[in-house]
């Protein structure tokens, strides 16, 4: 069999074939740091995790209660710890469409620039939220969304639309408001993927449609959307699994930067599970009850992202 | 042989170098995690203190100036077995923290040990309503302050003046306070429902002036709920419900979205006549208030038919523990006694504008009515009644919550009354 003779999907397979053969041991050696980092690191801490949750235990001292599964009964009266559940899944699904939507958004009005540099610029500028410390960007939102002399109300009064002034930061909007944070944040950083993919469409696919007649709206919904269909999938699982974990944003915003712990509507799983083992104002101090949020916090992420990847995710390969 | 007695010899001197040096390293130094972050003004006074202690014993002082997270960094610390002999924070951090997890170590002994250059003990220097809150009923005490707070309502004298406004004493003082301040345009209490420590201020003071002190504390460790079935909860609920935009409308607008620091500027600024905080407030809006404000405050108001002691305010120190295991205990309590010498509590007060726990030193001229105040109360109350240290997953599940419902204005007085016994009795439940 001639290598030449084989189409392109089927000679990088023959390709990979060869060389894994050729470089076996060599795989097998430089695997060895990566997976012994990778169970020391990730898979030791859930193990353990697992075996703290079934105690009773401050983390102070080494001293520890066996309860077996008690601390996960207490959980499921834990009204507070529900609530961040349930916000968690709203961060997840809101997110999901306002983040996606206005991604796709940009990426439309990006891949339409003819220039490259400002095609580039305006990626810069959008990502730079992502190069800040999400301590500051946190308490820059919360101060732009202050009823009384914030700069959003103030903007509203300004261009005579008063009547939208809100409480921002009251229970009614303040998880809106903070959703509103980390779709700022994450809009930059999906835009940079997309457009990346974008550009890999090769542009004899446009000009096709040019010639057909297709306006730039039908070429971004027929051609790229369905080309970086991929990239948007993996945007889907990346989104679920910040907003279960994301935590530095949640855990500031909202508390006013006065030591005060964050505010319950705005907590999702992570930051509830950082207030319970190490307390902050509120001195609650429970490592191995917070050891069962993170293992239940393990487990719905990992559910969410099979159902995600084996039934929303499509198994075909994307060619050009 | 003659070089073999010579290795041997010096070997043997080395070792006991070695081991002395050892001896006198552990004995002569001990470690400080502190609270306070490098450049504070508290810090600074603190390290000058550690300078003059190192000088004057010749003893090495190990700091980490941790931050106000000191409680939660020297918990994986511990537990790795790292010693640590000494740390400081807020009563009821350390009761919360450490007390609570069994690694605070007791510091009755401190208050009496002598003042070193000076002729009394520790217990002589200290007011006793700084620290006798935090007196268990088995009588021990595991903080020793160098810092007092309390809080208070602060207003401007001038403001108060130009108004003809009295400071109110009872609640239906506040409440004529209130109207003439609405008639003037000025929200009578600054507020913002959104950070902890303000919600929880009015209930658990109005607690205090109705049913007396530990009252709050008791009820929230009753698994029962029976403790909130007295009828004057339900009195607590009307005081509280009366602040809300549904009662008397006593808060400032747009309290129910205001974040910290928003209350404290809309106060300073002359937005609102009022603002309940605790003493450390001149120095965060000094530099925002106008040329002729003048810091006054009264306390929380009492109420009429009340069992709690009218006098009562509020204590909260901030103070040094020395940890169970520390082993250099001895030199550590040495330096807290150090530390409370009048030279430094007058730097205290003057360098970072505090009041400090150690009596006859005059409080700044900001806190000079805060110092009367304390210095007239009969008695003194923990912090939101020690809850949030003693039942601090309580305090987060069931007290704040319904603080925010009932000034919110969305449940009555009777119906908070209510919603505390049935919220407590399940909260215990799913322990």
């Amino acid at each position: 069999m001639f290598i030449k003779n084989l189409k392109g999907g089927q000679r990088m397979e023959y390709r990979s074939d060869i060389f894994k053969k050729r470089y076996k041991n060599f795989i097998l050696v430089s695997t060895i740091p990566v997976v012994t980092f990778y169970v020391i690191f990730m898979i030791f801490p859930i193990v353990q995790s697992l075996y703290y949750s079934l105690f009773k235990w401050s983390g102070f001292s080494a001293e520890k209660e066996y309860i077996g599964l008690e601390n996960y009964g207490e959980l499921i009266g834990d009204s507070l710890f529900l609530e961040t559940v349930v916000n968690s899944f709203q961060y997840v699904v809101f997110g999901a469409v306002i983040i996606i939507g206005i991604t796709l958004m940009f990426t439309y009005v990006i891949t339409n620039y003819k220039s490259r540099k400002l095609k580039d610029l305006v990626q810069m500028i959008l990502f730079v939220p992502n190069t800040i410390s999400p301590v500051a960007l946190a308490l820059l939102w919360g101060f732009i969304l202050n009823t009384r002399w914030g700069l959003l109300n103030g903007l509203l009064e300004r261009i005579g639309l008063g009547f939208l002034q809100r409480g921002w930061l009251g229970n009614d909007y303040i998880f809106g408001a903070a959703l509103s944070l980390l779709v700022w944040i994450h809009v930059g950083f999906f835009i940079v993927m997309y457009v990346a993919a974008a550009d890999r469409i090769p542009y004899s696919l446009y000009e096709s449609a040019q010639l057909a007649g297709a306006s730039t709206w039908k070429q971004f919904t027929k051609i790229t959307v369905p080309l970086i269909k991929d990239v948007i999938e993996t945007s889907l699982v990346l989104w679920t699994i910040f907003a279960f974990k994301i935590f530095g944003y949640l855990y500031v915003f909202g508390a006013g930067g006065a030591g005060a712990d964050a505010p319950p509507p705005v907590r999702n799983i992570s930051v509830q599970l950082f207030l319970t083992a190490f307390g902050k104002r509120t001195p609650i101090n429970r490592l191995a009850y917070a050891s069962a949020m993170a293992i239940v916090l393990l487990i719905l992420v990992a559910i969410l992202v099979y159902v995600i990847r084996n039934i929303l995710m499509s198994a075909e390969t994307i060619e050009y | 042989m003659k070089n073999k007695k010579l290795l041997l010899s010096l070997t043997l001197l080395v070792s006991i170098f070695l081991l002395s040096s050892a001896v006198v390293m552990a004995q002569d130094s001990f470690t400080y995690w502190s609270m306070w972050e490098k450049g504070e003004p508290q810090q600074k006074v603190i390290e000058q203190a550690i300078n003059d202690f190192e000088e004057q014993y010749g003893v090495t002082v190990n700091v980490n100036w941790t931050g106000r997270d000191v409680v939660t960094a020297l918990k994986p610390r511990l537990l790795a077995g790292e010693n640590i002999d000494m740390t400081d924070q807020s009563g009821e951090e350390l009761y919360g923290g450490l007390v609570a997890n069994d690694v605070a170590g007791k510091m009755n002994d401190v208050l009496e040990m002598a003042v070193p250059n000076e002729d009394g003990q520790v217990k002589d220097v200290l007011i006793a309503e700084s620290y006798d809150a935090y007196v268990r009923e088995d009588g021990s005490l595991y903080i020793i302050p160098y810092n007092f707070i309390t809080s208070v309502f602060w207003y401007d004298k001038v403001l108060f003046n130009d108004l003809g406004i009295e400071t109110p004493e009872t609640w239906d003082e506040f409440l004529a306070m209130s109207e003439t301040l609405k008639e003037n345009n000025i929200d009578p209490v600054a507020f913002g429902i959104q950070t902890d420590v303000y919600r929880g201020y009015f209930p658990y003071h109005a607690s205090e002036r109705i049913l007396g002190k530990n009252a709050l504390n008791n009820a929230a460790g009753d698994p029962t709920g029976e403790l909130f079935e007295d009828p004057r909860w339900e009195e607590v609920g009307d005081i509280l419900y009366q602040f809300s935009k549904e009662g008397k409308n006593l808060l400032m607008q747009g309290y129910e979205s205001s974040v910290y620091p928003a209350p404290q500027m809309d106060w300073i600024l002359g937005r609102a006549g009022t603002f309940y905080c605790g003493t450390w407030i001149p120095v965060e809006t000094k530099n925002a208030a106008g040329e002729n404000f003048e810091y006054g405050a009264f306390k929380f108001p009492t109420i009429e038919g009340g069992d709690g002691d009218p006098t009562a305010v509020e204590t909260y120190p901030i103070g040094f523990n020395v940890l169970k295991d520390s082993e250099n205990a001895d030199l550590a309590k040495k330096f807290v006694a150090f530390f409370l010498q009048e030279k430094y509590a007058k730097q205290w007060v003057e360098d970072t504008k505090n009041m400090t726990p150690r009596a006859g030193i005059a409080a700044p001229a900001e806190l000079k009515d805060a110092k009367a105040l304390l210095d007239n109360a009969n008695s003194t109350f923990r912090l939101n009644d020690g809850v949030q240290a003693d039942y601090p997953e309580w305090y987060a599940n069931v007290f704040l919550p319904l603080a925010s419902d009932i000034l919110l204005g969305e449940i009555d007085g009777a119906e908070w009354a209510e919603q505390m016994r049935t919220e407590t009795v399940k909260f215990w439940e799913g322990k």
